[in-house]
């Protein structure tokens, strides 16, 4: 096994291994305040680690087999049906809080479940606006004070506007190097598959931030200068969804015949986009880049804008298709399905929607069958399978 | 004096004509939804429809299976809010009751209730190519001045939105009549309901559903503020019909449109809901002594779905009291998620203070959703509950 092979296993297991997360976690937790558990793209990482604390996205692949005597009413999302099954069983007592956005409706059902039926660690609500204007941004930024001032609180920390630039250098770093990274992928000019690319991705939401910065450089210095690895047969697709963490069904899309060159997806493009300036008010920068990177369905900006900016994006892709890969009961992907396939229709581009369980590891025998399918009509200019 | 059923008449004809005759005259129409402070609007000559009233209609009307049936074949998904599916597939629907809503100029949504109309809203923009405005109203607000300064701001954005694709500025006399019209018809509303809280209850739970139109479409308007004082006046005495021993319930949540009386058949006289904290979201909280915005800001923030968990089940842990509540049926409406969170904590506290309650699953417009059976069995094992206890 190469050094870059233990890197990418150890990053799958971090994303598809509940056991193997939290015992990396363990091992880290000393070397901070504590670990403070969050859900989405929109809650500033930075603030949370210039405190002391370590930001650990919770993401899914548990076992529930466990804990199906305590569900929520449907159709809260899969998500967040498996997120609360665990959470009563106690899997998140290794952080210290749980930071809640202020996003989706099964979000918001989870956040008021949490504070009457799981109670610890307790949950705190980061009010980050839906729209991206300067009223929204002012806001935010007031927003994100108040939010590290609770941090400075429980922690006892006061950290320095020097403290939080440091960080907010940190988590630049981790967005220039996942961009280029992605542009490699784009060009078909690394030996990462699209799976893996994302199991990469979605790994750095957990790991220690310096250790990630690490793995990403070395990543990165191998790919650049490179010439074309990949396979021209395979079919060119992008991924649009919420939270990917299926690696396996990943892993399945591409067996298939396929690459994934792109992604719309919350743990992919969404997270790595624009940096946070460090000259001026970093809160300002901070809300600044938060609200106008690339927003999820949950998020309004001009849907004219949207629509342009996806067009852009797609027509520059050369792709064979796009698999939107949606959790089962998640309204917003649903939306952004359906305000999505009119210009892709369009602009003859095959799709697909797959349905998934969020706690399912494989997909199905007949999902399987559509994939296959997909991919092999995919390029061929017709339009999608519903 | 008119009777509450000609000032009722009135305002439902007068919502669909004046939409009707608007489009003729070239007056700037918006859709938005339920909790869009509406006040603004009007004192800006903007003719004000709510697409999720107009889904009711359809919904009462019996048509609602086969326009969600068109949503679903134009690739909506069935677990969508069945308000939704009813309004997007009325586009492919001919037989529209009232001939249909006007196409809107302008399209303003709020999160103050759920985060389905502003991606419902959001879609409707991008598919027609309409202006929309989204006001974020973070939660129920309090005291804190940042959330305040941040929802005045927006509004005095939604005002110079208005303004730019109408070109109508704000009337501040209209803003303040409006603002006390509203304060006035909540008022009136929330002691309609109070006549239920004597025994026999002078207003069915179905009456209240069918008088909830004007506090939702007409508030702000005089014809609300009247509409309420004729139904007080009119249900002031006691009805020779109702019996004073009865089981008295609470409908918690949204009522089931498709049904005829809007509730399940199985109560009765002696088993009675007299209340549905539903129709009572629409009383909002328009404060006195401020001025007309900072009383928006108020009214519109704390809603009821915008409310804190805890804030949702102390309140209807005093309706409970105040309306000598014996057993509470909640309805885990599947198109509303937001509505879905208060459910499993209100039982918790229920049952701490020894009151019965059961669960329905359903849907608020979608009959599919509904198996008469089902909820039958269900209503009957909860009297059998409610007679033991």
């Amino acid at each position: 096994m190469t050094a870059n092979d233990k890197i990418l296993d150890h990053c799958r297991n971090l994303v598809s291994q509940p056991d193997y997360r939290k015992e990396y976690l363990l091992r880290i937790k000393d070397q901070y305040h504590g670990l403070i558990g969050y859900f989405s793209n929109y809650i500033p990482e930075e603030i949370i680690a210039a405190t002391g604390f370590h930001p650990v996205r919770i993401i899914g692949s548990f076992d529930t087999s466990q804990s199906h005597h305590r569900t929520l009413f449907n159709p809260a999302c899969s998500f967040v049906q498996d997120v609360y099954a665990v959470a009563c069983c106690g899997e998140f007592s290794l952080f210290t809080h749980v930071i809640f956005p202020n996003s989706c409706d099964s979000l918001k059902f989870l956040r008021q479940m949490w504070e009457s039926e799981v109670k610890d660690p307790s949950a705190y609500t980061v009010f980050h606006p839906i729209n991206a204007d300067a009223h929204s941004i002012r806001y935010f930024a007031e927003e994100s004070k108040r939010f590290a001032g609770e941090l400075k609180n429980i922690s006892g920390v006061n950290f320095t506007e020097s403290d939080l630039t440091e960080k907010i250098n940190q988590y630049n770093q981790t967005r220039s190097l996942l961009r280029k990274l992605y542009e490699l992928k784009k060009e078909i000019r690394t030996f990462l598959s699209g799976s893996q690319l994302i199991a990469l991705m979605t790994a750095g939401l957990i790991m220690d931030r310096n250790e990630y910065n690490q793995i990403l450089e070395q990543l990165v210095q191998e790919g650049t200068g490179q010439q074309f690895q990949g396979d021209k047969s395979k079919k060119k697709i992008m991924i649009i969804g919420p939270l990917m963490d299926n690696v396996r069904l990943l892993d399945q899309i591409e067996q298939c015949g396929a690459i994934i060159v792109d992604d719309d997806i919350t743990n992919g493009m969404r997270y790595f986009d624009l940096d946070v300036q460090t000259q001026g008010d970093l809160y300002e920068n901070l809300a600044e880049r938060y609200l106008r990177s690339g927003p999820s369905p949950t998020l309004h900006r001009d849907p004219q804008v949207d629509i342009q900016s996806f067009r852009d994006r797609v027509s520059q892709l050369d792709l064979g298709g796009v698999v939107f890969v949606n959790q089962k009961f998640c309204e917003p992907h649903v939306h952004n399905y359906l305000s999505k396939i009119d210009i892709l229709k369009k602009l003859r581009i095959n799709y697909l929607m797959l349905e998934i369980e969020h706690d399912r590891a494989a997909l199905s025998g007949r999902d399987l069958l559509r994939i296959e399918s997909f991919i092999e009509i995919a390029g061929r200019n017709s339009i999608g399978v519903e | 004096m008119e009777s509450s059923k000609t000032i009722l008449t009135k305002i439902f004809t007068d919502y669909y004509l004046t939409a009707a005759q608007a489009k003729k005259e070239g007056k700037p129409i918006a859709y938005i939804t339920a909790f869009t402070p509406v006040e603004i609007l009007r004192a800006m000559g903007v003719v004000s429809l709510y697409p999720e009233s107009y889904a009711v209609v359809c919904a009462a009307s019996k048509k609602a299976p086969d326009m969600i049936h068109a949503s679903q074949m134009a690739a909506f998904a069935q677990d969508l809010c069945s308000y939704s599916m009813i309004d997007f597939g009325a586009e492919h629907y001919d037989r529209l009751p009232y001939g249909g809503l006007p196409e809107p100029d302008i399209l303003i949504a709020t999160n103050n209730q759920c985060g389905t109309t502003l991606l419902w809203f959001k879609l409707l923009a991008q598919k027609k190519n309409i202006p929309l405005f989204i006001i974020d109203y973070p939660n129920a607000i309090g005291q804190q001045s940042t959330m305040k300064d941040y929802i005045r701001r927006q509004h005095k954005s939604l005002v110079a939105f208005v303004q730019e694709h109408t070109s109508n500025t704000i009337d501040s006399h209209i803003l303040t009549e409006q603002v006390k019209n509203s304060k006035k018809a909540c008022r009136g509303w929330k002691k309609v309901h109070e006549l239920n809280k004597q025994s026999p209850i002078r207003l069915r739970a179905e009456k209240l559903i069918n008088a909830l139109f004007p506090i939702v479409a007409a508030k702000g308007t005089q014809s609300a503020c009247d509409y309420y004082d004729a139904l007080l006046r009119e249900n002031q005495e006691s009805p020779q019909t109702e019996s004073t021993d009865t089981t008295r319930l609470l409908w918690h949540g949204y009522p089931m449109w498709f049904l005829g009386n809007k509730f399940p058949s199985g109560f009765d006289t002696d088993f009675q809901i007299v209340l549905n904290d539903y129709t009572l979201w629409w009383d909002l909280d328009y404060k006195d002594g401020v001025d007309e915005m900072e009383s928006l800001i108020t009214a519109y923030s704390n809603t009821y779905l915008n409310w804190s968990l805890e804030q949702k089940i102390n309140w209807i842990m005093g309706l409970v009291k105040d309306y000598s509540v014996d057993g509470v049926i909640c309805h885990a409406n599947r198109s509303c998620r937001r509505a879905l969170a208060d459910i499993v904590p209100l039982r918790k506290a229920l049952s701490k203070n020894k009151i019965p309650s059961v669960v329905i699953e359903s849907d608020m417009a979608n009959p599919d959703f509904y198996s008469k059976e089902q909820v039958g069995l269900r209503i009957e094992s909860f009297r059998e509950t409610l007679r033991a206890s």
